[in-house]
């Protein structure tokens, strides 16, 4: 894992990335690792298969400044395919979906996520998941009130605790997956609810409907993000944000479908969901076999979700085998 | 009609509510212990789990499939309620209602009516709808690349153990308070916080589960906050927070409430969560179809599989039950090559049962197999399902008090002959409380009131008994010898080796534990910490294993 974050306890090594070659011998001044270890009653061992969290020192003020670094680590690390590299760019510090794009095409990463607020699953928040406090450092929490001290990270020793990097791993691994399939399950339950069945689709009274879950109709427009019918304008954007934090919970889909072109190459069956439910939902004049009864397009809707799922599914285990 | 209703959905409770309001809709919950008055009940999937953090009520939380573990539950606690599973899916299976095809003729009554049965298995799977609780449950016991919760819990009750040991309660000062937190402790702190951190993130699973009633009988939410708040802090505390330390210590039943959380865990582990894994087998063979044929016939095991001799090693690295061995294992040799592995796999794993599978019967083969290590063999052409199953079973040792009436293999019923025990104790109240355990179980008890004694009757009987409890001081001996039954043990041992020896004692200072250990005791019981049903436990594991060795060398003397 590669996380570029304003880290408090670094000191930023440059503000001119020039003053630092990227193939510089001593390229530790500008990066630092944490090996993935276990912590067992024999003492401290190396987990299963070696891990490691790489932070970068230098100034992350504007995403490009940091691009030729984070090349060269994702080309170091992923070791022409022999090694799995996520990447996770922050994205207070100019980080768009667009240095998605370029560090997917541009290096050897398998995945790269955007994450910020402390709403992503990289924030240590709760069944053990996550990394990062929201102080700048791997997470560090005391015990206090029955609740167990919670230990990310050993600085000095440069060590991440296998228990943490696994499920945090294990996670973003299947992150677009699982993100899709709780879009689903929302957006089916919700609608669910709606009763006869049989009673022929409506769009607007469906579209309504959909309304009255405001966090559904925004995820649902990020997930579709069509120039003309179904994006996300400036203010739902940030209003998602904030519902993101208020729920401490990543539903954005601005970096899904980069991934999905580059690592599983199934954005076909992304696409063609993306536009089912912009006709649905979003587009007026869609042609829509309006004469069709509620639940013969939400079983459609089902069937394409899965699809989508299991092709992501496969290419999480071909990616693993 | 009553159904009791498991979901985190409000629009689809509210659907279900309104289509069906003929029935008697309850919502689960965690005081729930009996469930025979449902006709069934119904899991609306994915649930989403939330955090038990405070003040985290509206974070989001995470998405998983519960009703296999709900399945297992009601096979065993209430097999006439009926489990149905609503969800997204596209699916046609009895127990299976697609909330989004919910048409308003649909009959849940009919539904009911030809739903299968909990305790029978189901052909047609249905698909888990997010993450599985049954790994995250698993994980929860087996540790994530960590320590499991047994040995977690033994750390804690060891650590528990020599402070209660080195502390009177009843008159207990401050200073030797101090002392203790300094030596004994603080010093195991990371074993009590891992234990309580372990909880803490499993909690919200097990808190899905029907069978949490049976966690919170045991007191298991007061014991973590307890133990939390006893092994928190640093090596240095002021006198405040030792008094208000030590006085939580004394209140502490933690000791006791340890191992009844610890049965639970055990209960709930073998009958509800993984209760169709009776042991891993290895099947080493180059014919697939009788890979497959073992696949299909033992549900109840989970299967590793080798198909070719460059393999072996590697999937050796995985710690296996039973391991089975095809001798002809390439049918371009003449030879019968799997003889010459059998050395590398008892050397690999020297607890597992190697058993020789063939289709060679000759007698100088099948000894030679023995001969080089193999613990028993089978012939193929035999195959029987209820035997080999019953051996299987008796072979994994330990796991052989399933209760569930659902293990999709019908096994033969476990021996009820009366278990043997030599009973090497000269106090006449301990006697006696070990003979009330054999109200539940059959326990057919001889004594020895002295070492002697006892060296007499193993001598005259040899292979009758199936587990010895030593006392290890007897008082009314009159040679000094006789008086110590430390020595005793290495001397059974030496007559016979094989037989299980609980050391059952007053004297539980670590130094004579670790010394009765280290001469070939098996366990050891204090008599301060009496506990029928533990004991009990206890006792049951080490006659199946004693039993086990002899069912092996059975096999190995035919």
């Amino acid at each position: 894992m590669i996380i570029v974050w304003k880290w408090h306890d670094l000191q930023s090594v440059s503000a001119d990335p020039r003053d630092y070659s990227s193939d510089d011998q001593n390229d530790s001044k500008w990066y630092d690792e944490f090996r993935a270890v276990e912590e067992t009653t024999q003492g401290i061992k190396q987990g299963p298969a070696p891990a490691l969290i790489c932070r970068l020192k230098v100034r992350t003020g504007e995403g490009n400044e940091a691009m030729p670094y984070i090349h060269y680590l994702t080309n170091k690390y992923a070791d022409n395919g022999k090694a799995a590299v996520f990447v996770f760019l922050h994205r207070r510090d100019g980080f768009t979906p667009e240095h998605v794009r370029r560090v997917l095409e541009g290096s050897g990463a398998n995945k790269c996520f955007l994450f910020g607020e402390g709403r992503d699953r990289l924030y240590y928040q709760r069944n053990g998941i996550g990394l990062l406090g929201d102080n700048g450092k791997f997470m560090y929490q005391p015990p206090e009130r029955g609740q167990p001290e919670v230990k990310v990270a050993d600085k000095e020793a440069r060590y991440i605790f296998q228990p943490f990097f696994d499920k945090t791993w294990d996670y973003y691994a299947h992150e677009f997956g699982v993100k899709i399939f709780e879009l689903k399950e929302d957006l089916l339950s919700h609608f669910c609810n709606i009763f006869p069945i049989e009673q022929t689709w409506n769009q607007s009274l469906f579209f309504n409907y959909l309304e009255q879950n405001r966090l559904l109709l925004l995820r649902l427009k990020s997930f579709i993000n069509d120039e003309c019918y179904a994006k996300l304008s400036i203010p739902e954007e940030e209003e998602l944000a904030q519902l993101e934090v208020k729920l401490k919970k990543s539903y954005i889909f601005d970096d899904c479908k980069k991934n999905l072109e580059k690592v599983h190459r199934i954005d076909e069956d992304y696409d063609k969901l993306a536009e089912m439910l912009c006709k649905l939902f979003f587009n007026k004049e869609a042609k829509l076999a309006e004469s069709a009864p509620i639940h013969t397009h939400l079983t459609a809707l089902q069937s394409s979700f899965q699809d989508l799922i299991d092709a992501i599914n496969n290419g999480v285990e071909k990616e693993r085998t | 009609m009553n159904i009791l209703l498991l979901t985190s959905r409000p629009e689809a409770a509210q659907r279900l509510q309104r289509q069906f309001a003929n029935v008697n809709w309850t919502d689960f919950s965690l005081n729930l212990t009996d469930y025979s008055a449902f006709d069934a009940v119904l899991i609306v999937e994915s649930i989403e789990c939330k955090a038990a953090v405070e003040n985290e009520t509206e974070a989001g939380g995470i998405y998983i499939s519960v009703f296999k573990v709900w399945k297992n539950f009601l096979a065993g606690k209430a097999p006439s309620v009926k489990l149905l599973v609503a969800g997204f899916f596209e699916l046609n299976h009895p127990n299976y209602i697609s909330l989004h095809n919910l048409s308003s003729d649909f009959d849940i009554a009919t539904k009911i009516n030809q739903a299968l049965p909990s305790n029978e298995p189901w052909q047609n799977q249905i698909p888990v709808a997010g993450e599985d609780v049954m790994e995250k449950l698993n994980l929860f016991y087996e540790g994530h690349h960590r320590d499991g919760i047994i040995i977690t819990m033994t750390k804690v009750r060891q650590c528990l153990n020599h402070a209660y040991y080195d502390l009177n309660l009843r008159d207990l000062s401050a200073e030797r308070f101090q002392e203790a937190w300094a030596k004994t402790l603080y010093p195991e702190i990371n074993s009590a916080k891992g234990l309580n951190a372990r909880w803490i993130n499993y909690a919200p699973y097990f808190k899905l589960m029907p069978f949490y009633y049976r966690l919170l009988n045991v007191g298991i939410e007061d014991f973590m906050r307890n133990l939390s708040n006893i092994f928190s802090g640093s090596m240095k505390l002021s006198e405040r927070q030792l008094a208000s330390k030590q006085q939580a210590f004394i209140d502490f039943d933690g000791f006791n409430r340890l191992d009844s959380i610890q049965l639970e865990l055990d209960q709930i582990l073998n009958r509800y969560v993984n209760p169709e894994v009776a042991g891993t087998i290895l099947v080493i063979d180059d014919d697939l179809t009788f890979h497959e044929q073992l696949e299909a016939g033992f549900p109840t095991f989970r299967f590793g599989h080798v198909y070719a001799i460059n393999e072996i090693e590697e999937a050796l690295l995985r710690k296996f039950d039973i391991i089975l061995l095809d001798l002809q294992l390439d049918p371009a040799e003449d030879r019968l090559i799997g003889l010459d592995y059998i050395p590398l796999i008892k050397e690999k794993q020297p607890d597992s049962i190697l058993i020789v599978v063939t289709t060679h019967g000759k007698t100088n083969v099948l000894q030679e197999a023995l001969k080089r290590g193999a613990d028993s063999f089978l012939k193929k052409q035999e195959f029987n399902l209820r035997q080999w199953n019953h051996l299987f079973i008796k072979a994994t040792g330990g796991k052989t008090d399933f209760e569930a009436e659902w293990l999709a293999v019908s096994k033969e019923p476990i021996e009820e002959e009366a278990a043997k025990i030599l009973v090497i104790e000269d106090e006449d109240d301990w006697f006696e409380k070990i003979t009330l355990l054999r109200n539940k179980h059959k326990y057919q008890l001889t004594r020895a009131l002295t070492p002697q004694q006892a060296l007499d009757l193993l001598n005259e009987k040899r292979n009758y008994f199936e587990l010895i409890l030593l006392d290890l001081y007897f008082k009314n001996c009159k040679s000094e010898e006789d008086k110590d039954g430390l020595d005793l043990i290495s001397k059974i041992k030496e007559v016979i080796p094989e037989i299980p020896i609980i050391v059952v004692t007053k004297d539980h200072k670590y130094e004579t534990v670790i010394e009765a250990i280290e001469k070939g005791a098996n366990d050891y019981l204090r008599k301060d910490r009496y506990h029928a049903t533990l004991w009990e436990n206890r006792f049951n594991q080490y006659i199946e294993l004693k039993r086990l060795r002899t069912v092996v060398n059975k096999f190995k003397m035919s």
